[in-house]
């Protein structure tokens, strides 16, 4: 089985890279594992998926510890496969029975499935783009593809159009989005985390990715998303999320400190010299935002309100 | 020569219009061959009738003179404002599709789909701030779909399975209804059974019958149910035509008792006693206060306060109908509606329509009105017919607004004294979904948050733009 | 709901009384007539009535000139009372007189008391209302900036003395954009006045608030009486305007001279008011016959003049002495009744 691991290791490997979506490059090792599995019972075909979940799981917590990338992601998306894979077996063959062109079929709609979900940042930006007027101030947060995605595109069709970026401590991943802004001119102006206030009376909407989306509608994106998100609200100044679909997860967290602890890398950040060792320091890496700070959320499903996210997920995982 | 149509005797087209000529002899050759068309079917084996390629949607109605008068008609009446007021444009536009869907001879569902859109795209750049015309567009070319969709799965599994579409991994299972046929369509057909036809047309409970993925449009279930990619409307289909003018008519009907509808929430809504403030004018409210008020005998006894809704003072007109029905009226202006709140115990509002995340684009000034409820703990309840509903986004005030005649704020004879001032006039209001705590609309009582969920029952996604000033706003 | 209100009586007629001064009388019937109007101006108008008067008394004799003077004074204005009800500018500025007429010197001949006390009325006007006015407008320039976009509501004299000073001032290019409402539109006078000036303007009525509130910086309302818990009361509707800028997170600044301060707390519109003329409501513009609405005898029509403004809408209080957080109010009005009470200068 070790050989089998491997295969699966190097094939996520191969998968990823700084274009591709952590969930997609799952989706697709996971097509990989059942063109190349021999298994004949439904039941081991989907031992077979779980298992592969769980070594992709393990190998992004241990190949980049201080990678503060979580895997909420990972596991939406690859539980979305798992489902659907159930499903379309209990649609089509029932327990057993499970024969080489229903593997064939499953593949083909894995493909499909993967396919759309690559190009589901392109229908995201389409759509949310027009949200972006003319003349406006947009203020965002961490270094999201889909939102950048979506600024751009909005760049290429308005007139005038700035962004505030916040520098995103530790990482400063709020440098690299503001590279790949100024490059199509857009004029950015990175800010520091702890003056989000200070700006936001001048910004005119918030647009920021996430990392995954909750059952309730909320958020799990890069620490500093909660507090640009009250601060928004206090403002009035609408807060919009772009994510793709397979972002959806199962998790109804109740506050902060209710994610599952597996999920939170940490995100070390240098204390000054001088500092006595009895000063601990402290960093989550992501953060929760509750429902009722998000206005509306950029998928490709459309734009939906918070609580359209739930019965999306009601919808799917509802039935047996 | 003339060839027989590919439908049944149902159908009364029974010639299939030129199409292959080139373009430019396409014109004369509709004038010039309006009442006998000669045939050829040099394109071989694709049944012609509406091609929006290759021509103008008015061309092609010539053949028809009555639709395209009332089309006409219609265009013209929205620009000069002769038609207004959501209710009869929304009224007007169901019956002009009506009567294309039922005399018109088009071809395939997709060609009818398309003279829908082109006449569709008329009648929006006409009066674009009418957003009750394009609502009525987007229906009509949902309530073909859906014909066309339930056509090929319900039942006959052999010819439906076949779609165009990578879809093609559901025929097997068409029979146990995997998805039905093609993109989108998320019918709770995985059991085979055939959706009820009535689900189609505005009813929720419908939708609620077909228990996952209700509605047309995209959703994680569809997806992973295998509907990828576009429904190919190419295919024949004999009933289209008179099931979808059964729908249209159902339709019609809808709209005609969507007051009588919302009428019986009124005794549910309003209490003895209340004091209710109300803004402008609307046959809706003033339907829904009466029917509260009731008779001598059975009805309620409440106040009712009328802010006047300045320039038009409108609400002076509401004031004395409700008067004149015995109903306890008083009259203010907008100004003291901040200052009566106190004493409010309800707030019903009327409006221009429902934007897709659960918003109002109402009577200019009703935001203030929303917002100072809110501030005071008076619930806001809008009655409002579901017709009204639009599946766009407003995305600031400008979005589906627009700027009224000044005259009305200042009349002329007074600008002299003032040169450099400017006057504005704006004719509604955005207000948001926050501030609304109850819609009473003709499928009952629903809150804002549930708005979206209509919109898939109603809509398309593909069917959003209809004329281009609709990008702007998706 | 009303019914402890008072009602606009219209324009009663002139029964010449013979103890009533004709400056009086003449005044009374601009006030009902609304040809005299605003807290400022009525309280001014009044004082200069009265100035008259006392201009014109001769003490009877053996009677004190402190108190008689004020026995005349009562029926005056219960008078102008009766014409219309009194606003809080015009009873503190009342008061006011009853104080300078109480604490005149026994002793003092009667054309030096009465000199005196004309000197005092004139002092007053000067100081609480005129100079008040021009610090006020001071203090408050130096809240524009370049570039900003005013909005202000209805006609209020201060306001108005505001925006001219600044634009004068020429603290750089600002625009102003005025509401106004049904049935007095008061703001048209101003948006003459400002366009005179050469500010650029943009005239609204009060239902496109929404509209226009996001183009909007500052707001800038004139008050006509400040209550003791911080509430504002002012021209019905300001708490309409008051309320929508908040929800856009602006600044809205109340100008109010000390003198409109009041001891009284109120806490909504209804429990003091002033009913205006109802028939004002129905006006050629909406296309109205007063004859149809009296004929039903469901229908009412309200005419409030006054509405009041929530603590928590007012940003600051611009008044003479700087400026204010409304909380402060109170504080201010203690501070001013002790003064008084020393006879302290101003």
């Amino acid at each position: 089985m070790d050989e089998g691991r491997k295969v699966i290791s190097d094939d996520f490997a191969r998968q990823l890279s700084p274009e591709t979506a952590l969930p997609v490059a799952a989706i697709k090792t996971l097509i990989g594992v059942i063109r190349r599995s021999t298994n004949t019972t439904i039941r081991g075909m989907e031992a077979e998926l779980k298992e592969a979940i769980q070594l992709m799981e393990d190998k992004m917590e241990t190949d980049s510890p201080d990678n503060s990338r979580s895997t909420i992601s990972l596991t939406s998306g690859c539980q979305l496969f798992l489902r659907h894979v159930s499903r379309f077996v209990a649609e089509s063959v029932g327990e057993e029975g499970f024969d080489e062109s229903c593997k064939q079929q499953l593949l083909h709609r894995g493909e499909r499935f993967a396919e759309v979900s690559e190009t589901s940042r392109e229908q995201i930006a389409r759509l949310g783009h027009n949200f972006v007027r003319d003349g406006t101030v947009v203020l965002t947060h961490g270094y999201s593809r889909c939102a950048l995605h979506l600024l751009l595109m909005a760049a290429e069709t308005k007139v005038t159009l700035a962004c505030s970026l916040r520098e995103g401590r530790p990482d400063g991943a709020g440098f690299k989005a503001a590279a790949a802004l100024s490059k199509v001119g857009v004029p950015v102006t990175v800010v520091l985390d702890s003056a989000v206030g200070y700006h936001m009376e001048m910004a005119d909407l918030c647009v920021t990715g996430a990392e995954g989306v909750l059952e309730n509608g909320g958020i799990v994106n890069k620490v500093g998303t909660f507090q640009m998100a009250v601060l928004a609200k206090a403002y009035n100044v609408p807060f919009y999320v772009a994510a793709e679909s397979y972002k959806f997860a199962r998790l109804f967290p109740l506050d902060q400190r209710d994610l599952p602890k597996g999920k939170i890398p940490r995100a070390p950040f240098a204390a000054p010299e001088g500092t006595p060792e009895s000063v601990a320091t402290f960093s989550p890496s992501v953060d929760y935002t509750s429902a009722e700070y998000i206005t509306l959320l950029f998928t490709d499903l459309g734009a939906l309100t918070p609580s359209a996210v739930s019965d999306e997920l009601i919808r799917l995982y509802g039935e047996a | 020569m003339l060839q027989q149509c590919q439908r049944k005797a149902t159908c009364r087209c029974s010639t299939v219009q030129n199409r292959g000529c080139g373009v430019i002899g396409m014109e004369q050759s509709y004038r010039s061959n309006m009442r006998s068309l000669s045939v050829d079917y040099s394109h071989g084996g694709k049944p012609t009738g509406f091609d929006v390629a290759s021509m103008d949607v008015r061309a092609w109605l010539q053949q028809w003179p009555r639709v395209l008068s009332q089309l006409e008609t219609l265009v013209v009446g929205l620009k000069r404002r002769q038609v207004s007021g959501p209710y009869n444009c929304a009224q007007f536009t169901v019956e002009l599709y009506r009567n294309l869907v039922g005399s018109c001879k088009w071809g395939t569902a997709g060609q009818l789909m398309d003279a829908v859109r082109e006449v569709g795209k008329e009648l929006v750049a006409a009066k674009p701030s009418e957003l009750a015309v394009g609502n009525m567009v987007r229906r009509v070319l949902y309530i073909i779909r859906d014909e066309y969709e339930s056509a090929f799965s319900a039942g006959d599994g052999s010819g439906g399975g076949q779609a165009a579409t990578s879809a093609s991994l559901t025929s097997p299972s068409a029979s146990r209804g995997g998805g039905g046929g093609g993109g989108g369509h998320g019918r709770a057909n995985s059991r085979g059974e055939s959706t009820p036809r009535g689900a189609a047309t505005g009813g929720a409970g419908g939708a609620a019958g077909t228990a996952e993925g209700g509605g047309l449009g995209p959703s994680l279930t569809g997806m992973l149910g295998g509907q990828f990619g576009a429904t190919d409307f190419g295919r024949s289909c004999p009933d289209l035509r008179q099931n979808v003018v059964a729908s249209i008519s159902e339709l019609m009907t809808e709209l005609r008792d969507m007051r009588g509808v919302i009428k019986e929430h009124a005794k549910d809504t309003i209490h003895a006693n209340e004091v209710i403030l109300t803004f402008g004018n609307s046959a809706t409210v003033d339907a829904f206060l009466k029917a509260a008020a009731g008779g001598a005998k059975d009805g309620l006894n409440f106040r009712v306060i009328v802010a006047e809704a300045a320039p038009l003072c409108s609400g002076h007109v509401l004031a004395k109908s409700l008067a004149k029905h015995g109903i306890d009226t008083t009259v203010i202006s907008d100004s003291a509606v901040f200052a009566m709140m106190a004493r409010v115990n309800k707030v019903i509002l009327s409006t221009h329509a429902v934007v897709a995340n659960g918003g109002l684009i109402a009577l200019n000034g009703s935001h203030a009105v929303a917002l100072a409820a809110n501030d005071l703990s008076v619930p806001v309840v809008c009655v409002t017919g579901l017709f009204k509903l639009c599946p766009l986004f407003p995305h600031d005030q400008d979005t589906f607004n627009c700027l009224l005649s000044p005259a009305a704020v200042m009349s002329f004879k007074d600008k002299d004294s003032m040169r450099n001032v400017e006057v504005l006039n704006p004719a509604y209001d955005y207000i948001p979904p926050n501030l609304v705590d109850l819609y009473i609309t003709n499928m009952g009582g629903l809150q804002p948050s549930y708005i979206y969920r209509l919109l898939a029952e109603y809509y398309h996604r593909d069917d959003l733009i209809i004329s281009p000033s609709d990008e702007q706003a998706s | 709901m009303f019914s402890h209100l008072e009602q606009n009586r219209g324009v009663l007629p002139l029964t010449s009384k013979g103890d009533i001064h004709p400056a009086i009388l003449a005044l009374g019937r601009k006030y009902s007539s609304g040809e005299v109007t605003g807290a400022t101006a009525r309280a001014v108008a009044m004082l200069m009535a009265f100035k008259q008067v006392v201009m014109d008394y001769s003490t009877p004799p053996d009677k004190m000139l402190s108190w008689d003077l004020d026995k005349r004074l009562r029926p005056m204005m219960q008078y102008l009372i009766d014409c219309r009800p009194h606003s809080v500018s015009m009873g503190n500025a009342h008061k006011a007189l009853r104080n300078i007429i109480a604490k005149s010197p026994p002793s003092l001949p009667e054309e030096e008391a009465k000199a005196s006390i004309v000197d005092k009325i004139k002092e007053f006007i000067n100081t609480r209302i005129t100079l008040a006015a021009n610090e006020i407008a001071k203090n408050a320039i130096t809240k524009i900036r370049d570039g900003d976009v005013i909005l202000t509501y209805g006609r209020s004299s201060l306001v108005e003395s505001v925006l001219v000073a600044a634009q004068q001032a020429k603290r750089g290019s600002f625009r102003v954009i005025i509401v106004d409402s049904r049935p007095g539109v008061e703001g048209r006078q101003l948006s003459e006045t400002l366009s005179a000036e050469g500010i650029p303007c943009t005239y609204v009525l009060l239902t496109a608030i929404s509209y226009i509130m996001r183009e909007v910086t500052k707001v800038f309302i004139g008050a006509s009486a400040m209550m003791s818990n911080g509430a504002v009361l002012s021209r019905v509707g300001t708490a309409v305007v008051a309320m929508m800028a908040r929800s856009h997170n602006l600044p809205i600044m109340f100008c109010c001279e000390t003198y409109k301060f009041c001891e009284r707390v109120q806490l909504d519109s209804i429990v003091y008011n002033e009913l205006g003329q109802p028939d004002d409501l129905i006006s050629d513009a909406s296309g109205g016959d007063v004859d149809e609405f009296k004929a039903l005898p469901s229908l009412k029509l309200l005419n409030l003049r006054y509405d009041l403004t929530p603590i928590k809408y007012v940003t600051l209080v611009i008044t003479e002495f700087g400026f204010l957080p409304p909380t402060s109010v109170p504080v201010l009005i203690r501070e001013m009744t002790r003064r008084e009470d020393k006879d302290e200068k101003y």
